[in-house]
């Protein structure tokens, strides 16, 4: 897996980096479930529309959250 | 459907002056039937639930001879009786609020002042303002329009309170000096017309928030006019209007954020 990145995978990798950090914040008992739960609905996102579908991604970043989008 | 209670007698004689979408049926005094006039509108659409769809134009033919004198009521009438999923932002319905804002035969404005053309054999193509954030249909993500608006501090600045404890008072010529300044709705019609508010929306303010700034700057009764200056003196903020003049062209209020910018310009070349 050594392939050059594009910007827009990137920001999806980044994007999925900083969900799963975000159990770290939850209180001990209930941190599997938000890690499946974030896991889950990544998958879920991702699988939903074609790698080639560039705005739709762009506006999944931007609902997600992605330090980088405007909104 | 209306807003209002049903009156028993027509209210004026144009039949177009009612308050629901459609003419009511049950008039007291009965209308001869009219013509029909069918007329084709093509929305744009786009469902944010499914964001691996691409938008699409979505064609509605309606009468015109049932509906209101503008765009709005064609809107609200598609909404009420052919597709409830239609979304899009509407308020007073009488251009001053700047809900409506939308993009109508290539023309950004407001779809309450927005005659629709009569002309039944041509379409009506109507769009969400361009290059913005769709959040559904036919309203725009204006979260950073309002950011920048915010950014310029629109509001009265000046510490030193009159002496009367009342009010700061102005001569009328100070007055004058507003007009066609303080009458800006935010409608967002100008700034999203304007190219190179497209590309640099990011640092560019846009013709409605130079206006607005301007406004405060020539406020007679502000006494932090150096400052507001001081903050537009940049590459970007300020400088990225090129005088294109669609800001002017396009403003359903007749208003024009170009002058007020060439004004900001002016004063900040005499510094």
């Amino acid at each position: 897996m050594s392939a050059r990145r594009s910007g827009l995978q990137k920001e999806v990798l980044n994007l999925y980096r900083r969900a799963l950090r975000i159990p770290r914040t939850k209180p001990e008992k209930t941190r599997t479930k938000w890690d499946l739960l974030i896991r889950y609905s990544f998958r879920k996102n991702a699988t939903s529309v074609s790698p080639r579908n560039i705005s739709a991604i762009e506006h999944l970043l931007r609902v997600g959250g992605a330090p980088d989008s405007v909104v | 459907m209306s807003f209002l209670p049903r009156l028993s007698r027509p209210v004026c004689s144009s039949a177009a002056r009612h308050f629901s979408s459609s003419a009511p049926r049950a008039l007291a005094t009965p209308v001869a039937e009219k013509p029909v006039l069918n007329k084709e509108f093509k929305i744009y659409r786009w469902n944010p639930d499914e964001p691996a769809k691409k938008p699409t134009l979505q064609s509605y033919t309606i009468d015109l001879n049932q509906t209101g004198p503008m765009i709005l009521d064609a809107l609200i009438k598609i909404k009420n009786e052919m597709d409830p999923t239609l979304t899009f932002r509407r308020s007073c319905r009488e251009g001053i609020c700047g809900s409506c804002a939308m993009n109508i035969d290539g023309q950004n404005t407001l779809a309450c002042l927005c005659r629709i053309d009569r002309n039944g054999g041509k379409d009506t193509k109507i769009y969400p303002l361009p290059h913005m954030y769709v959040v559904k249909d036919l309203v725009p993500d204006l979260t950073l329009f309002y950011k920048q608006y915010k950014s310029i501090k629109p509001y009265l600045q000046n510490p030193n309170p009159p002496e009367d404890g009342k009010e700061f008072l102005q001569s009328p010529e100070d007055r004058k000096k507003l007009d066609g300044m303080y009458e800006c709705i935010l409608c967002a019609c100008c700034s999203t017309s304007c190219p190179s508010y497209w590309w640099n929306q990011d640092e560019y303010l846009g013709p409605a928030t130079l206006m607005q700034a301007y406004r405060w700057i020539a406020d007679s009764r502000d006494t932090h006019t150096a400052e507001r200056k001081e903050v537009l003196q940049n590459e970007m903020s300020l400088y990225r209007c090129h005088t294109i003049f669609n800001c002017s062209r396009t403003c359903p209020k007749g208003l024009n954020p170009a002058l007020a910018i060439a004004k900001i310009k002016m004063e900040l070349a005499a510094d």
